[in-house]
């Protein structure tokens, strides 16, 4: 049985690289031309090289989003930048607007070509007319149910891929333009301003209605941690979690707990206690309240926000293990901390250990009542041997 | 010279613009089609003397699993009229394929086909018609018509869609303030001030740019579009016909606005 793929975002190298080392199967983002998300920093061609090249020696893949639905403008310069990521090896670019398949057809790129959320592919004729295309994978919209997605895996032999984690469109994506026409930023070329987000009065017949609580399109977060196992029995053949603009705390708890919870599907070992332990431990990193959406039920009053926009900053992730030597650990700060603070380490293959901060000193030896500064590097003595990548957070209750 | 068509809100409507200068109809088909005000069944198309006008139906719905087998049925008595498809989602396209009726269809994607290349790619699948985003300008526009070897159709009254979700935002919404959802029309106002129409129909939510599209000023720069499209979906019936009249005699108005037909969107990505 071939096992599923888990595949997280990855803004930039090191986002890239913590989330392959946390347990992901494959990584996408977008390049610097392109791609949707133009507010994350994405990377250029050297950096996509790089990227492939790291991924690769790890045994794993590398997936560029190409995903912007393209003005004739924008159009220029594509098929020579196709051909770049061809000579990068990338695994697959994950496109929208169908021009792309054309050029790659036409100019013999061998680049296998995976059909972006972003075209709103949920039913299986559509998915069968992508494999007459030549489309190796298709991303299904996030509206569909266990049922529809079961029924176009049996009906199509594509490879499907799936949204399991992160935020959702409000709208089936590539139907809101609200950006274009509130900001005038386009949204199917990158820059959405989460107009779903706002908060709007309603008004019924022209009349206001009156309430504290205003109108708004937001949706609850999307979590199926819960759902694993119905998702890998139906055939899924790659679980995505979205997010390339989140934090590398982020990244790698989420990697982290699904990589866990999709290894002990496979040995026969997850059980119901240790879905409600990486259930908690995703909600912690959570920006918002998350739910099942779509897969059981059509969404409900349950599924959305009427707050307004809410997020949450998280404040937990304290410090990224630079280096161990001699018993002492090198730390990059990421927020307050001090000696006595009980906290705990996570790393990719490891269970969290909880230890106290002791003394904490700068990298010229002098000792600080605190670490206050982000990116600053400390160090201080610890018994665990830790490794690079390694993170520091506030223990969980 | 572009032809006129016009999407069709009742019957009466239906009736009074068939006796007008106008080249085509665009009627919605139930449970296929969204962004509407007035859905028929297919044998409707039987029952009408469309006096020698071009008819145009609309399958423009997102396709699940669940609505594929009505589709086929749709689509299989359409086969042998004279009409042309409308549609969304390629799921039609690969059933026109299968019976061979891909001549019939215009690619209408609400925001998804905007250049050149990817009308090129509908072209290449013999799709004879697109219905283009409002989301361009007219230069853009003309450049895609320019280049491709296929019917152009471009909105040239009426709301556009702007967002659809398949949520039901609004019954959500008054259900978790415990209001009634008593209402015949809905509009949601920012925190700018601005106003836009959302309807909630079977499918889900839409909402609609906060004016009418109205090109009627413009029509000379965009002669050599195939098809100018008047959408009468939210626009008084009397008030849109007196604008169809106005159309069909290139008369001027003021203050029309005109969505992005002057003015780039933002935030490219190079």
């Amino acid at each position: 049985m071939r096992k599923v793929e888990l595949l997280a975002p990855a803004g930039n190298l090191e986002r890239l690289k913590i989330a392959l080392l946390y347990g992901a199967d494959a990584v996408y983002f977008g390049g610097r031309n392109y791609s949707l998300r133009a507010n994350a920093k994405n990377l250029d061609i050297h950096e996509i090289k790089e990227a492939c090249e790291y991924a690769h020696n790890l045994g794993k893949k590398v997936y560029v989003t190409v995903n912007i639905v393209f003005h004739t403008e924008d159009t220029e310069g594509l098929i020579e930048y196709l051909k770049q990521l061809e000579m990068c090896k990338v695994d697959a670019i994950i496109v929208s607007d169908p021009l792309v398949i054309n050029l790659v057809h036409d100019n013999k790129i061998n680049i296998p070509i995976h059909i972006s959320t972003q075209y709103s592919s949920v039913n299986y004729e559509t998915v069968n007319f992508w494999k007459s295309m030549g489309v190796e994978r298709v991303v299904l919209g996030r509206e569909t149910s266990r049922e529809e997605i079961k029924e176009i895996i049996d009906k199509t032999g594509v490879e499907i891929e799936m949204f399991i984690h992160g935020a959702m469109c409000a709208s089936y994506s590539g139907r809101c333009v609200l950006s274009n026409y509130f900001t005038n930023r386009d949204a199917n070329r990158g820059g959405c301003a989460q107009i779903c987000r706002w908060s709007f009065d309603l008004t019924k017949n022209g009349k206001k209605i009156e309430n504290t609580t205003k109108f708004t399109m937001c949706s609850k977060d999307l979590c199926m941690i819960e759902y694993l196992k119905d998702i890998i029995d139906i055939g899924v053949a790659s679980l995505k979690v979205e997010g390339r603009m989140r934090s590398i705390y982020y990244i790698a708890t989420v990697i982290n707990n699904y990589r866990r919870a999709i290894d002990e599907y496979y040995n026969g070992t997850l059980t119901k206690e240790k879905i409600k332990k990486y259930l908690k431990e995703l909600n912690k990193v959570a920006a918002r309240d998350s739910c099942d959406q779509f897969f059981n039920q059509l969404p409900t009053t349950k599924e959305q926000y009427f707050l307004g926009r809410s997020e949450i900053s998280n404040q937990d992730f304290l410090a990224i293990v630079a280096s161990y030597k001699d018993g002492y650990v090198n730390v990059i700060s990421k927020n307050y901390f001090k000696p006595g603070d009980i906290v705990e380490i996570i790393s990719p293959h490891n269970e969290p250990i909880s230890f106290v901060i002791p003394d904490i000193y700068d990298m010229d030896g002098n000792k600080l009542d605190a670490s206050r500064h982000p990116e600053e590097m400390v160090k201080f003595k610890l018994d665990v041997e830790v490794s690079k990548y390694d993170m520091i957070r506030i223990k969980l209750a | 010279m572009s032809k006129l068509i016009v999407s069709i809100s009742s019957k009466e409507q239906l009736k009074t613009l068939l006796n007008k200068k106008i080249d085509g109809v665009i009627l919605s088909i139930d449970k296929l089609s969204v962004n509407s005000s007035f859905y028929i069944d297919v044998n409707f198309l039987d029952e009408v003397d469309f006096k020698g006008k071009e008819v145009f139906v609309s399958l423009n719905k997102l396709m699940h699993n669940y609505d594929l087998e009505h589709l086929k049925k749709v689509m299989h008595k359409l086969k042998n009229k004279d009409i042309r498809i409308l549609f969304y989602d390629m799921a039609v396209y690969n059933i026109a394929k299968e019976y061979d009726m891909v001549d019939k269809l215009v690619i209408f994607q609400d925001h998804l086909n905007a250049s050149v290349m990817s009308n090129s790619f509908y072209s290449r699948l013999g799709i004879k018609g697109s219905y283009i985003t409002s989301d361009i300008t007219k230069e853009e526009l003309i450049e895609i018509k320019e280049k491709n070897n296929i019917d152009i159709f471009f909105l040239c009254y009426g709301y556009a869609p702007i967002f659809y979700s398949r949520r039901y935002l609004i019954s959500n919404y008054l259900k978790h303030i415990n209001v009634e959802n008593d209402g015949l029309e809905y509009k949601i106002t920012s925190d700018m001030g601005v106003t836009y129409p959302i309807v909630e129909e079977e499918f889900g939510t839409t909402i609609y740019t906060n004016r009418e599209i109205n090109l009627i000023n413009n029509l000379d720069e965009i002669k050599n579009i195939d098809y100018i499209v008047m959408n009468s979906n939210l626009i008084d019936e009397f008030k849109f016909n007196s604008m169809v009249d106005k159309f069909i005699n290139h008369e001027k108005i003021d203050d029309t606005y005109i969505g992005f037909f002057n003015q780039k969107t933002i935030y490219k990505v190079k």
